[in-house]
């Protein structure tokens, strides 16, 4: 068994060895960390998430809700189930709806148009064909 | 259809203080100093953006812009072709809520904010860029930079109808370290994030600065910074700001197990077990899991002998 190499190729060996950790360290340094990217898409869902929650138990959409014979718990189940786009999607919706209730007309349809995109998402009703 | 224009048109015309229920801070805001930039044919974006990122402090024309976000085919201008340009010159482009209190709070706070505006009806859209400049809170107007118009004074319902039926979008340009009012402590950090994948670590470093001065009782928020810093190679620093994300949130699996491995490269080995083992049973169930476990295994292997600055892991309260 040879154990002694000669001098070319123990130099080249070590430069190749020297070349691989140079290139490993930060590899290494990095390796098994969780990125910010990974958080902040949970993070970004449970505030929609938080925020659909807001809309559903408002007093007036509850009623409109009911109205459509829909259980606002029912609801709320079905969005917690919504995928990330589509939940964020809800979510800017729910942002847009008129926030006084002061039982205005254009708050009324507002309100009646908004339940009625909800149940589009949670696939309750087909009203708008946005999807699939 | 046309019942249900007639019925905007008439709720629209019947509310006249939107700015002042909008909370407009002031009785007038014009923020002069926005370059303008007349469109082209119908290169409303690159003009638009161009004079939002001036705004901000680059200095870019329009011309320069058109290979950048113009589509010939589609005569326009794609809204996350022009968040991605901003990034791509060094800016955070953060997408504001869509309401208007979050464009009047930025007018407010001197930012001009690019929108988008549709001129047709919903399902017949006639897209447009603008840069909101100012308003005029008596006049009940918005004051824009809009196609070859300097200073256009828009009625705010009229501004309002238009922006509405383009989803309330607004973008703001800023410089990183910068913060919209009314932002969200996650988007921000998305954006950030997003702009550090563009730009560079070293740009966006001072945004996850900025967001742990905003929000420092937000675990989130630190744990990015840690991640900054790490890309920074700076990991002194990224312990320090995954050990406030602990302070803040103790069962977040994800600056933990970051926080252990750190401990483990310097040497920190029981230190680090500690950290992991609360990892692994914070993990459990969730989408982390198989990454936690990884780094127990990582760890488990050994290390380099013990430093001599490790933190001391939390002792078991006596039994007796």
């Amino acid at each position: 068994m040879k154990t002694r190499h000669s001098v070319p190729v123990r130099a080249v060996a070590g430069v190749v060895v020297t070349a691989f950790l140079a290139a490993a360290l930060p590899l290494k340094a990095y390796a098994g960390m969780i990125g910010t990217d990974t958080v902040v898409q949970q993070s970004t869902r449970a505030e929609n998430l938080a925020r659909v929650r807001t809309l559903l138990s408002r007093e007036d959409v509850q009623h409109r809700l009911q109205m459509l014979g829909v259980e606002p718990a029912d609801a709320l189940q079905r969005a917690t189930a919504l995928s990330d786009s589509d939940l964020a999607q809800l979510s800017t919706k729910a942002d847009q709806l008129p926030a006084g209730g002061d039982g205005g007309l254009f708050a009324l349809l507002g309100v009646v148009f908004l339940v009625l995109l909800v149940l589009d998402y949670l696939d309750v009703v087909n009203v708008f064909h946005h999807r699939r | 259809m046309p019942a249900a224009c007639l019925l905007l048109v008439a709720a629209a015309g019947c509310t006249t203080t939107r700015l002042r229920d909008a909370g407009a801070a002031q009785a007038a805001v014009e923020l002069v100093a926005v370059p303008f930039y007349a469109q082209t044919e119908h290169q409303c974006g690159p003009a638009a953006l161009a004079a939002s990122l001036q705004a901000s402090g680059v200095a870019i024309e329009p011309d320069a812009l058109v290979r950048e976000v113009y589509l010939p085919a589609l005569k326009g201008s794609l809204q996350v072709e022009l968040q991605a340009a901003a990034r791509r010159h060094g800016r955070l482009a953060y997408r504001l809520p869509p309401t208007l209190p979050a464009l009047v709070h930025e007018l407010d706070a001197g930012r001009p904010v690019l929108v988008l505006q549709n001129f047709g009806l919903v399902h017949a859209p006639l897209w447009h860029y603008a840069v909101v400049i100012g308003y005029d809170r008596t006049g009940d107007r918005f004051l824009l930079r809009t196609g070859t118009t300097r200073r256009q004074a828009l009625a705010a319902a009229r501004f309002d109808g238009t922006w509405r039926r383009a989803g309330r979008w607004g973008l703001v340009v800023l410089r990183p370290g910068e913060i919209p009012s009314g932002a969200s402590a996650a988007e921000y950090v998305s954006a950030a994030q997003a702009l550090a994948a563009t730009a560079g670590p070293a740009l966006a470093t001072p945004a996850f600065e900025a967001a742990v001065m905003q929000w420092p009782d937000e675990g989130l928020t630190w744990f990015a910074l840690g991640n900054a810093r790490l890309s920074q190679d700076d990991p002194r620093g990224a312990e320090a700001a995954f050990g406030e994300a602990l302070a803040r949130r103790p069962g977040d699996a994800a600056a933990r197990n970051n926080l252990a491995l750190l401990l483990a490269r310097r040497g920190c080995t029981v230190a680090a077990r500690a950290q992991i083992e609360r990892a692994l049973a914070d993990s459990a169930g969730t989408a982390l899991a198989a990454t936690v476990e990884e780094s127990v295994a990582e760890i488990g292997a050994g290390g380099p002998a013990a430093a001599t600055d490790c933190p001391v892991p939390p002792q078991a309260p006596p039994t007796d």
